[in-house]
């Protein structure tokens, strides 16, 4: 192994593949920050220019983009309330109440010293266990996918805020959403109304740049109509120290991210689903485990560390697949699939041996990569802090542009900016009704894979039920989603009970 | 309520006046389009490209086969026609989105698109009305004939014959992995009809998903090009069967075609270049031309080979039209076999 290293490291540490990796991080940071611009986007603009060099080197690009990207769409999900990435939707719960407080710069050390964490446990787990962790993600089949994919839809329940009805209603109408388009197993168009355009369906990111950042520029707009003045979020820069929260903190916070990493990394390995739903689960997880779940969404930091932990976390998972399966677990590492591909390298069983120079120099780029991370965020740090302070009126303009150039980079198409415009709309008129929009992401997300499955198990089983009952994974999935179900009926229950009886 | 009649009065004419705007205005880029074609084929001399950036349109993501075989050509064909190739990706509907894109573009030789059977095969299943007639075809560029046939090497079949018995006389048991609708689905069907064989064809995903699941042995066997499951082969995980062309490949010699075992199905797929309706025919023949001349590189052969494990194979423009309408013959054909009824 360590000789291994030494290939890796001779083959990353020279002066184009270091000066590769800062500006990877950087440039992720900073896609993965505006709201509209995300990893995948990144990835797909740096991919071409990586077919010309040398591949090691364009590797490196392509995961510290990976990494930067992730990472990067904790800031605006802090300091603003909406998600630079889909993997962020969970970050905005506590990130933005903290800022709220005028703790923001705190929030944002969290977030950031946990996504490093986050990398950091993936990628050990990656490099020791992935060619094992491999042979264990295959037996996963259609029926463990859609008990597994059940079992996410459960978590709907910690994301419904007040009214767990509310948050059913939300995620369900993501579930319905989501079957526009031609239906993945017989091309069935479904919803389109005949228009070519609507046969891909809605594409996720102007789905989720519509929900949150164009409701939130639309909400502040009418208040600043009735307010005259917006108000400017109080910060202290000068007060900052370090990463803006204590020792003491830091360690209570340890099994929560231990939790959260384990979740990012299982999802991750789970070809499909990724770090999109795992920073979702792990908030759900998390507080429905914690002493104080109520305290959830006002403002704590152990909301940040879920959701950041297992986001990044779920980097290293989605690489186990993909190095040595050559399956891609999501958009992003498609992306980086086919930039392996391009170069002559195809991942699968024989990665190990014949491209150690390559797998290796991956993992220190995300050791390194991590640190660079933690640094240069580090240093960013006043610098995002510092946005509270640029008034409201002229930076969502700014944001709501991007996010339009953001929509139509994703497919170089006009449709989807009209997505962006429509979802802003019923994100607003949510907002109106105070249903939550994050089920309704994690209902987007989950419904097509958990149809998909249900579809492709019964063509299995040729029409038969059974299979997702007797097979031991699948069961056990079925049985922790009743499990849930059941917890949390038992709850309302009690909690409509008691409401009586005090009245 | 005098003023607010005049004003109404006033805003329908004003309206009136506006939607006769919008009109007109809608109809000159129709109009321009119309009159730009002929101008262009009466001038005498082509300016083409005159080194203008060349749009080529992948319908599907960055990173796919498509994608792969069409910046591997601009890479080469830039140098020819000494023009900047810009490679765009729109995905969705089974590449039926990217089509109509290029299909309504204009037609001055800077816009094409490049794709594959499946243009065919979404006509034939309804997912587009039109094919390959609504452009003005250039030429292939890659012709992927290394579909093969392959079995985990844990399971008992060793040959072609032993699956095609098993399915025979175990009907609906055995599980051949293929998404309803698309090619390797024909290709099964086809199996079917010409053996009398019985598979369980079901649904596992794409290339990758597909690869894992026989690993895991969810599915019994798996119709796919050579290079798709190329790892899998070297690794000693699966077992290929036999190659689903014309005669075996120099790239896999080992391997039997199944017209030798006696099974008589040829697959392939053509990846090629289309011009919207109306193109310069001389821009048509100087992209072909280009097209071929980037075939016979020996730096060509060597990437496709290293990627996906295939042999360069150019078509011209006549050929590929003749190719492309058989193929829809054939499709059309068999149009209940592939929608499954």
């Amino acid at each position: 192994m360590l000789e291994s290293f030494a290939i890796g490291a001779q083959a990353i540490l020279n002066p184009l593949c270091i000066s590769l990796l800062i500006i990877g991080i950087i440039i992720g940071i900073i896609f993965g920050a505006i709201p509209g611009l995300s990893a995948t986007m990144a990835l797909a603009l740096f991919l071409p220019i990586t077919y010309s060099i040398d591949p090691i080197a364009g590797v490196v690009l392509l995961v510290s983009l990976y990494i930067g990207g992730i990472s990067g769409g904790l800031i605006s999900a802090i300091l603003t309330r909406i998600p630079g990435t889909p993997s962020s939707v969970a970050t905005c719960f506590d990130g933005y109440p903290l800022t709220l407080k005028g703790e923001g710069p705190k929030a944002l050390g969290v977030g950031i010293v946990f996504s490093f964490i986050g990398t950091i446990m993936s990628t050990v787990v990656l490099i020791f266990m992935a060619p094992w962790l491999a042979r264990v993600a295959i037996k996963f089949g259609a029926y463990e996918y859609f008990s597994v994919a059940l079992f996410s839809l459960t978590m709907m329940v910690g994301l419904s805020g007040k009214s767990l009805v509310k948050g059913l209603i939300s995620g369900f109408l993501g579930c319905v959403f989501a079957t526009v388009g031609m239906d993945s197993i017989a091309s069935v168009q479904r919803y389109t109304f005949g228009n070519v355009q609507m046969a891909s369906g809605f594409n996720i990111l102007p789905v989720l740049i519509g929900l949150f950042a164009i409701s939130e520029i639309l909400i502040t707009a009418e208040k600043a109509k009735h307010a005259q003045q917006i108000e400017t979020i109080k910060v202290d820069l000068k007060s900052i120290r370090g990463f803006g929260f204590s020792l003491k903190e830091f360690f209570e916070q340890k099994w929560n991210a231990l939790i959260s990493g384990l979740i990012g990394i299982g999802i991750g390995i789970l070809p499909g689903i990724g770090g999109g739903v795992a920073n979702v689960l792990a908030y759900g997880v998390i507080k429905n485990r914690s002493k104080y779940p109520e305290k959830f969404g006002t403002g704590i930091i152990d909301g940040v560390v879920a959701s950041e932990t297992s986001n990044n976390a779920a980097i290293g998972g989605a690489l186990v697949p993909l190095l040595s399966l050559g399956i891609p677990g999501d958009t992003v590492t498609a992306m980086l699939l086919g930039g392996l591909t391009m170069q002559g390298i195809s991942p699968g069983p024989l990665m190990f041996k014949e491209h150690v120079d390559m797998v290796y120099a991956i993992f220190l780029t995300m050791i390194i990569g991590s640190f660079a991370m933690l640094f240069i965020e580090f240093y960013g740090l006043r610098v995002f802090a510092a946005m509270l302070k640029i008034p409201k009126q002229f930076l969502l303009p700014g944001i709501f542009i991007f996010c339009v150039i953001g929509a139509f980079g994703v497919n170089n198409r006009m449709f989807d900016v009209w997505t962006v415009l429509f979802f802003g709309a019923i994100g607003y008129a949510f907002n109106k009704v105070e249903i939550p929009a994050p089920p309704f992401i994690l209902g987007f997300l989950i419904g097509p894979l958990m149809e998909i499955n249900l579809r492709r198990g019964l063509m299995f089983s040729q029409g038969s039920f059974i299979p997702f009952l007797t097979e031991p994974i699948s069961a056990l999935f079925l049985i922790a989603a009743l499990f849930v179900i059941v917890y949390t009926v038992y709850g309302e229950y009690k909690k409509q009970k008691s409401a009586i009886v005090s009245k | 309520m005098k003023k607010l009649t005049i004003l109404l009065i006033v805003l329908i004419l004003l309206s009136i006046v506006l939607a006769g705007c919008t009109n007109s205005a809608q109809k000159t880029p129709e109009a321009e389009k119309a009159e730009k074609a002929p101008t262009a084929e009466t001038s005498d001399e082509l300016k083409w490209p005159d080194g203008k950036t060349i749009q080529i349109v992948v319908p599907f993501k960055a990173g796919g086969d498509t994608d792969f075989h069409a910046r591997t050509y601009a890479k080469y064909m830039e140098k020819i026609l000494g023009a900047p190739i810009v490679i765009v990706n729109v995905d969705g509907g089974n590449g039926s989105v990217g089509s109509i894109q290029v299909r309504d573009a204009k037609p001055d030789g800077y816009t094409a698109l490049f794709f594959h059977d499946s243009m065919l095969m979404n006509k034939v299943v309804g997912v587009t009305d039109f094919a390959h007639e609504a452009f003005d075809v250039c030429a292939t560029g890659i012709m992927d004939n290394s579909y093969i046939i392959a079995v985990n090497s844990k399971s008992k079949y060793k040959t072609l014959d032993d699956l095609i018995k098993d399915a025979k006389e175990n009907p609906g048991k055995i599980k051949y992995a293929s998404s309803v609708g698309g090619y390797t689905y024909y290709v099964g069907r086809k199996l079917e009809e010409l053996t009398g064989a019985d598979f369980n064809i079901v649904d596992a995903g794409g290339g990758a998903d597909r690869n894992a699941a026989l690993l895991a042995q969810k599915i019994d066997t798996n119709v796919n090009p050579y290079g798709v499951m190329k790892p899998y082969i070297d690794s000693g995980d699966f077992r290929v069967l036999a190659v689903f062309s014309e005669k075996r490949s120099s790239l896999f010699p080992d391997v039997p075609t199944a017209k030798e075992l006696g099974y008589d199905i040829i697959a392939h797929r053509a990846y090629f270049l289309a011009f919207p309706k109306g193109t310069d025919q001389r821009i048509i023949e100087k992209v072909a031309n280009a097209m071929e001349e980037v075939s016979k590189k020996p730096e060509y052969a060597e990437d496709i080979k290293k990627a996906y494990c295939v042999e360069p194979a150019y078509m011209n423009t006549a050929d590929t039209k003749a190719y492309l309408d058989s193929a829809l013959k054939e499709f059309e054909d068999a149009k209940d076999m592939i929608l499954g009824k």
